[in-house]
């Protein structure tokens, strides 16, 4: 409770006002009526990367593949790489299950095939390696795509096997999310995606962005398991939402803490389910937003956005 | 120029240091090998089949180079046998490249310490032993080789530029030796790092570095001692503020042994002074042994006697004394928070409203136990979710007991522990501190530990899982059932004894910490992990003897009024406090 208010007095006191004064009642309208266009563009790109098939086990794996490396977009871009591109030089290497199993066959298609991602240090590429490895181990595993097997299968294998393997001090880093993931049981859907976010944060190079994300192009972009699961998911928070949500006043300061359990993520996800309740993944509009004005490149190009109407320009 | 803090900085690094640290400074001070003997037993027993010592000094590892010159400097200084210090010898003999020079086998060592530090360590460690080792010509040879056009040595062979601490050590090393085949070379190095370290001293170092201590190493030896910029240095270097020992900004205890040595050889410090008050030390810790062991029974008593009070004894069933323990250590935690509160009493009340401890099934109805804890008239002040807490956890732990509680052996009760907490408690727990415990337990199961040392990890971390349970009560029940009760002899050996001022006051009373009583009231938590070295080095199979400190604390230390007058002569530490306290408080009262 005490947290909870810190985190409203914290970051939200604009965000409060400008809900009392129904401030944000255009740029709720505005971000409900460009979702469809914003999933559509998502969708384009991830048929694009060549990721959507038949074989369910396959795309459960590129799409870990996938926000790993959208997890690196903002590096990309300002490197003037195209994420897409550079993920589709990794697919011409890694074409099945089997390839995410090999881990010297995943270094070589980091460092030799793509341009930018093999400049990645070390560490990094070490946890990217074993955790697509681990991933395609679990997704070997499940039989049916259902949510509770997918999750229920990944919650299993990282609580008994990740976390036998895994170095001491990483561990030691993500005892925390292990031990959730143990007191979270799997009981209905809510229960199920937040086991399988915990299971996805917990792996070595898990993060909340890359769980969340995962979740969000599974559960909503490509809806392999066709039930409503809008209201459970949680939107991912990244560097381009963070200036967005500066820009439009709804922080009081720049989000710079993406840790699930940090408060700056709190406070996100606060605003997400103030403004909406049933999906608070409508909120990823503001990714296309900053993608494409906001925090595109050195100047913000206002003239063209789809918020200008209604932003304050706080920033 | 004078230093105050010499002794304190000495009884720093005895009380802080590590142990290999500490065998430094006695080498330092070239303390007799009998005073020096605990830790100089603990570096032989560590000498592997092939003479070397290990890696990061961890039994069973393999042999490093730089670990067993070190070791052999300080064998040599302290003339350890003959026998050992040649095995080591004959070891880096061996390892010697045939450059003259010497590698660490890990690269990754080799990435942080270069190859001319490490041949000059090695240089000094056999110089220690016997200046005219064959090996070392070589080596000398090797590094004055690799002396560069400006006198100086190469911080690594990746980069070109001149490295002061590889120079210093390399200097240092050459001296040592002092082969009249090299005075040359000698000079002109030593005229290099003059004149760099002038430069440097007049631009760069404001702040004194760990740098500047070793560059003023290797000139004092070289005879620059007396330079006014030397002493400018050693002098700015003593009197910053990293030397408030204890604190968090303070010097690391490997610095401070460094800086002993360096400030002895300048003769900044009298060497004498800190060897007369390290041997006291060394002596006051062989006393203080003494009398733990002598009373090692009245410390186990006088606890049993406190618990026959209250009810349980040494020859109850063995899950009577595990509750009883459990909610005995769980109350310990309303000492400070709850006015008038006394432990005993307050247990045998809580006790005697629920029911006796052989009727689980009364422990393991939640409203009983909250009823109890709730109708206390003493806990009244203590909040309401605190005192749920404690009722859950007791009614958690009965639950666990009355499924395992028969088991004998330790190792099944951790293990049973173990899994009960991860399954059954493991859903019901919130909170991120507690998430954490439960991962690192989760990897403790994974890993499927059956360890005795790491059982009894897996047993404090289950048991600070538990609601309102935190290290101290985890600590406390495991020093109940396993020390004072013996109900699992075989982890003896792993069993701490629970810090708390009780401990603290009489450790800092005999003078054992370089802090006065005043910095160790402000934070007594901070001296723990040097008091639990110290049972681990006076007691290494029984480190909880040292609980005998507590019982000090709490019956005399604490009690103004028995450390007083007559009170005082019954103190069981009166003959190691007299020195420090007791004449002072004569001298005060006339």
């Amino acid at each position: 409770m005490r947290r909870e208010r810190r985190i409203w007095d914290k970051y939200l006191k604009k965000f409060t006002s400008r809900l009392e004064g129904r401030l944000l009642e255009p740029l709720k309208k505005i971000i409900i009526e460009k979702e469809a266009e914003t999933i559509s563009q998502i969708f384009g790109k991830l048929e694009t990367a060549g990721i959507i098939g038949e074989d369910f086990r396959k795309m459960l794996v590129d799409i870990m593949a996938y926000t790993i490396f959208d997890r690196f977009y903002w590096k990309l871009r300002s490197l003037d790489e195209d994420p897409v591109a550079e993920f589709k030089r990794f697919k011409s290497t890694i074409t099945n299950i089997d390839d995410y199993l090999d881990g010297d066959l995943i270094y070589y298609a980091l460092k030799d095939e793509c341009k930018d991602m093999g400049k990645i240090n070390r560490v990094t590429i070490e946890r990217i390696i074993s955790t697509l490895n681990y991933t395609a181990e679990i997704v070997k595993r499940i039989r049916r795509p259902t949510l509770i097997e997918v999750a229920k299968n990944f919650r299993s294998y990282v609580m008994f096997n990740v976390s036998k393997d895994m170095p001491e001090k990483l561990y030691v880093r993500k005892a925390g999310y292990f031990g959730l993931l143990t007191s979270t049981l799997i009981r209905d859907v809510e229960s199920a995606l937040e086991s399988l976010r915990l299971s996805i944060i917990a792996l070595p190079f898990g993060e909340q962005q890359v769980a969340n994300n995962y979740l969000y192009i599974l559960g909503k972009i490509l809806k392999i398991w066709n039930i409503k699961v809008e209201s459970n998911l949680k939107p991912a928070l990244e560097p381009g939402i963070a200036e967005v949500l500066l820009s439009l006043g709804l922080t009081d300061k720049k989000l710079e803490n993406m840790d699930y359990t940090s408060a700056q993520y709190l406070a996100y996800l606060r605003i997400a389910e103030t403004l909406f309740p049933e999906d608070p993944t409508k909120i990823m509009v503001l990714r296309r937003v900053a993608e494409e004005w906001c925090y595109v490149g050195e100047w913000k190009r206002c003239g063209e956005c789809w918020l200008n109407s209604s932003c304050p320009k706080e920033y | 120029m004078s230093i105050e803090f010499e002794t304190t900085a000495a009884k720093y690094i005895m009380e802080w240091g590590e142990w290999i640290e500490k065998l430094q400074l006695l080498a330092i001070l070239k303390i007799s090998r009998k005073k020096a003997g605990i830790y100089l037993e603990k570096l032989i027993k560590l000498q592997n089949s092939d003479g070397g010592f290990p890696v990061n000094w961890r039994r069973g590892s393999r042999s490093g180079i730089i670990e067993t010159a070190v070791a052999l400097e300080a064998l040599s200084n302290l003339k350890a046998d003959r026998k050992i210090v040649l095995n080591a010898v004959k070891f880096l003999e061996k390892k010697q490249l045939p450059n003259g020079s010497w590698m660490e086998e890990n690269e990754e060592r080799n990435r942080r310490v270069e190859p001319t530090i490490i041949t000059a360590k090695v240089i000094r460690g056999i110089a220690a032993y016997d200046k005219k080792r064959s090996c070392l010509e070589k080596a000398i040879r090797y590094l004055m080789d690799n002396q560069r056009t400006d006198g100086l040595w190469l911080s690594s062979s990746m980069k070109n530029e001149s490295s002061l601490e590889a120079s210093s050590e390399a200097l240092i090393a050459l001296l040592e030796v002092n082969n009249p085949k090299i005075e040359h070379a000698l000079k002109f190095g030593i005229d290099a790092l003059w004149s760099t370290f002038m430069e440097k001293f007049t631009e760069e170092w404001r702040e004194p570095s760990k740098e500047a201590l070793h560059i003023a190493e290797a000139l004092i030896k070289a005879g620059y001692g007396d330079a006014e910029a030397v002493r400018k240095i050693l002098q700015s270097y003593v009197k910053a503020e990293r030397w408030r020992f204890g604190d968090r900004r303070s010097i690391s205890t490997d610095e401070a042994v460094d800086a002993i040595r360096i400030l002895i050889l300048a003769g900044a410090i009298d060497a004498e002074v800190i060897k007369k008050v390290v041997e006291e030390l060394l002596d006051k810790r062989e006393k203080l042994k003494a009398i733990i062991e002598k009373k090692e029974e009245d410390v186990r008593n006088y606890f049993l006697i406190r618990f026959e009070e209250i009810g349980l004894r040494i020859n109850d069933e063995k899950r009577r004394i595990l509750l009883g323990c459990f909610i005995y250590a769980l109350l310990d935690q309303f000492f400070w928070a709850a006015e008038d509160f006394d432990p005993q009493s307050e247990y045998r009340r809580i006790t005697g409203i629920i029911g006796p401890l052989n009727q689980l099934e009364n422990y393991a109805e939640i409203e009983k136990v909250r009823g109890a804890l709730f109708r206390s008239r003493v806990l009244r002040g203590i909040a309401r979710r605190r005192k749920m807490e404690v009722a859950r956890s007791i009614v958690l732990f009965t639950k666990f007991l009355k499924k395992y509680g028969e088991n004998g052996s330790f190792r099944e009760f951790a293990e049973k522990l173990r899994a009960y907490t991860l399954f059954e408690l493991g859903p019901q727990i919130t909170g991120w501190n507690a998430s954490h415990r439960l991962g690192l337990l989760l990897r403790s199961f994974s890993k499927g530990e059956k360890s005795l040392p790491k059982l009894y990890e897996a047993l404090k971390l289950s048991l600070e899982c538990f609601p309102a349970v935190g290290s101290k009560i985890a600590t406390l029940f495991s020093y109940y059932s396993g020390w004072i009760f013996n109900l699992w002899p075989e982890i003896k050996k792993y069993i701490e004894c629970p810090i708390d001022w009780n401990t603290v006051k009489p450790y800092g009373n005999i003078g054992l910490s370089c802090l006065t009583i005043e910095e160790l009231k402000k934070d007594p938590k901070k001296t723990g992990n040097a008091i639990k070295k110290l049972s681990r080095e006076l007691f290494p199979d029984d480190p909880a003897k040292i609980s005998f400190l507590w019982v000090v604390g709490h019956e005399w230390c604490t009690k103004p009024y028995k450390c007083y007058g007559n009170g005082i002569r019954k103190c069981w530490l009166i003959e190691l406090c007299r020195g420090e306290r007791y004449e002072k408080r004569e001298k005060n009262m006339g």
